[in-house]
């Protein structure tokens, strides 16, 4: 929590990178490339979310990890803007969010799109550059550029001509990922993204997450995955409805912690080493 | 082999009879071709039709790949009222100054804007999507149209015309209006469309990147009631539909890139309205009906060109599992 608490006396006035089309690392002074200040989710009368408090800061790797209904999707889709925020602000590079639509790219759990929509795999990722080209304009070399090492990052590129609808599954998450990548955003966020994919191209996933550490990109994961998010996460971030804990994994992954993320249903044993085992019985079904 | 052997015999067949009516069709070029293009009202028609077609043709595949048919029949029933009224008036003898000429026209434009505006309000909220609400509306706005015409003594063969279209009554300043029309909505299509393309396929993506959706859906709506209006004198109300989706569904067939699809679709709309308008000469049949039949004969014809060929490429695949050494041969089946 005292990252949380270390937010809030940065605020500094943002200048460079704001115009430029490449993303790069911001080393010092550090502005957080994602603040969520004080966020309260409401549907009505439900509470989706409550009272949430943490920032992502360049280059980092966060998890989240919670029940289902915890609010995981609701806080990404504040995020990205989809939802406005009851309560609270979110802070991209340093400016509120309502100003950096393509600063913050999002990889949704399920697409609800049309499959036999008449485009190839080269125009579902360059519908991400729509806001870098910008209105009454054609795509120019940097954007074709973008679109390429995208596709290539996540070995899309031969199959760049395909029909969308003419992909497997796991090619079609692919395509997507590569959509957010393409966009060069600051943060990039992804629900449940290896839900339903296989182990080899899970870990060719974590491969390109690994390069966007290098160029600075902050990731934010919905993951059901608790032992992975233990060992392949810079920070934890556990929600359910309220923040829990947020977090180096090995600070905050405590009997209790776990207990009130998931309700009593996960119980945590620690041996001598390293190990810790965990035992559900509910959440992670799906 | 013998499949491809047989299908090219097949093929061969089919090509002598094209060529032998191609032969037909040029020894009477002047009396198929030319001598109808010399009536002025004939030319200027089909100049007009073949505007129509072209713009139809590209807003109508934005129609399709949006799902938006049934708004496109909605829109083209609810303008009934507005040409009726200008009907109405125009009969009187009192039409507003600057409807002097086409008093139908305005009063569909007028009407198809106020209607696009409308259903795009309406249909803001998704709860609101209710198909039968919807048509309940727009089958009274339509029952509305043609009881407003028909308090018009004499009325029967005019409301005809808008239903089904009237050709042969386009003159000199529709020609022009339909031009400027045309020119107006192909170019917003192609200036939007990269924010057509991203809107039309992720709703969500554009919404995350702040592109203004809703702005694009009542553009969409817009041009889509400028295209209704322009067409109204080709094909009438009824057809409307026809010319909207059947270009673009043939299109849908041949590619998989919406600009490609787009250009096919202007072009098989181009040539339905050609090949439509001869054939109403020739054979004495309505223009509307003949531009659509065209249309239809096209996508039918494309239709089953590719399923035909889907199962030669299927049965050549079964063969070459019989005849190992001949489906080393084969063309690899998937494209």
């Amino acid at each position: 929590m005292d990252l949380a608490k270390g937010v809030t006396k940065i605020r500094q006035p943002h200048t460079g990178s704001s115009n430029g089309r490449q993303p790069h690392a911001t080393e010092e002074p550090r502005v957080p490339s994602l603040e969520i200040c004080n966020l309260t989710m409401r549907y009505g009368e439900t509470i989706a979310c409550h009272q949430l408090d943490f920032a992502v800061y360049a280059g980092e790797r966060i998890a989240i990890i919670g029940p289902n209904g915890a609010g995981k999707s609701t806080l990404f889709k504040a995020i990205v803007g989809l939802i406005t925020p009851t309560i609270g602000r979110i802070l991209v590079d340093g400016r509120p969010r309502s100003r950096e639509h393509r600063l913050v790219s999002y990889v949704p759990q399920h697409e609800a799109v049309d499959w036999q929509f008449p485009a190839n795999v080269w125009d579902v990722v360059m519908m991400s550059r729509i806001r870098h080209i910008g209105y009454f304009k054609w795509p120019n070399k940097h954007d074709r550029q973008a679109v390429q090492s995208a596709l290539e990052k996540v070995e899309m590129w031969s199959l760049r001509k395909r029909q969308i609808g003419e992909l497997s599954g796991g090619q079609r998450r692919r395509v997507f990922i590569a959509r957010a990548l393409a966009q060069e955003a600051r943060v990039l966020l992804m629900d449940e993204p290896f839900a339903g994919v296989d182990t080899a191209t899970e870990k060719d996933l974590f491969h390109v997450l690994d390069s966007l550490r290098s160029v600075g990109v902050g990731v934010v994961i919905a993951t059901h995955n608790l032992g992975q998010a233990a060992t392949h996460y810079d920070k934890v971030l556990m929600l359910n409805q309220e923040q829990i804990a947020y977090g180096r994994p090995s600070e905050i992954y405590t009997v209790e912690n776990l207990a009130r993320t998931f309700g009593g249903y996960v119980t945590l044993q620690e041996d001598e080493g390293q190990h810790l085992v965990f035992s559900d019985d509910a959440c992670c079904g799906e | 082999m013998a499949i491809n052997a047989i299908w090219s015999l097949c093929m061969l067949g089919v090509w002598d009879r094209m060529d032998r009516g191609w032969d037909v069709l040029l020894r009477n070029f002047e009396w198929y071709i030319r001598r109808p293009i010399e009536i002025d009202l004939f030319a200027t028609s089909m100049e007009a039709a073949i505007l129509v077609g072209l713009v139809s043709g590209v807003v109508g595949s934005l129609v399709v790949v949006r799902g938006m048919s049934f708004f496109a029949d909605a829109l083209a029933h609810t303008i009934l009222p507005g040409v009726a009224y200008m009907y109405q008036r125009s009969r009187d003898g009192d039409v507003p100054d600057f409807a002097e000429e086409n008093p139908l026209f305005w009063g569909g434009l007028m009407a198809g804007i106020v209607s696009a505006l409308l259903i795009g309000v309406l249909t803001r909220n998704a709860r609101l999507r209710n198909d039968t609400a919807f048509g309940v509306d727009f089958v009274g706005m339509f029952a509305l149209g043609i009881a407003m015409v028909s308090r018009v003594e004499s009325y029967a063969g005019d409301l005809t015309h808008i239903l089904f279209g009237q050709i042969l009554g386009v003159s000199d300043s529709l020609l022009r209006l339909t031009l400027i029309f045309s020119l107006i909505v192909l170019g917003l299509v192609v200036l939007f469309y990269k924010e057509f393309l991203t809107v039309s396929f992720d709703p969500v993506l554009s919404r995350t990147l702040g592109l203004p959706t809703e702005f694009f859906r009542f553009l969409l709506l817009i041009l889509m009631a400028l295209t209704i209006v322009v067409s109204l004198q080709i094909v009438g109300i009824a057809l409307m539909l026809a010319l909207l989706i059947t270009p673009a569904a043939t299109a849908s067939l041949m590619t998989h890139r919406l600009h490609w699809m787009m250009l096919l679709s202007g072009i098989i709309g181009m040539a339905s309205s050609i090949i439509g308008f001869y054939l109403s000469y020739h054979i004495d049949v309505s223009t509307g009906p003949a531009i659509v039949l065209v249309a239809t004969a096209l996508f039918f014809f494309v239709f089953i060109e590719q399923a035909l060929s889907r199962y030669a490429v299927l049965l050549a695949r079964r063969i070459g599992e019989f005849f190992p050494l001949v489906r080393q041969r084969m063309p690899v089946a998937s494209e």
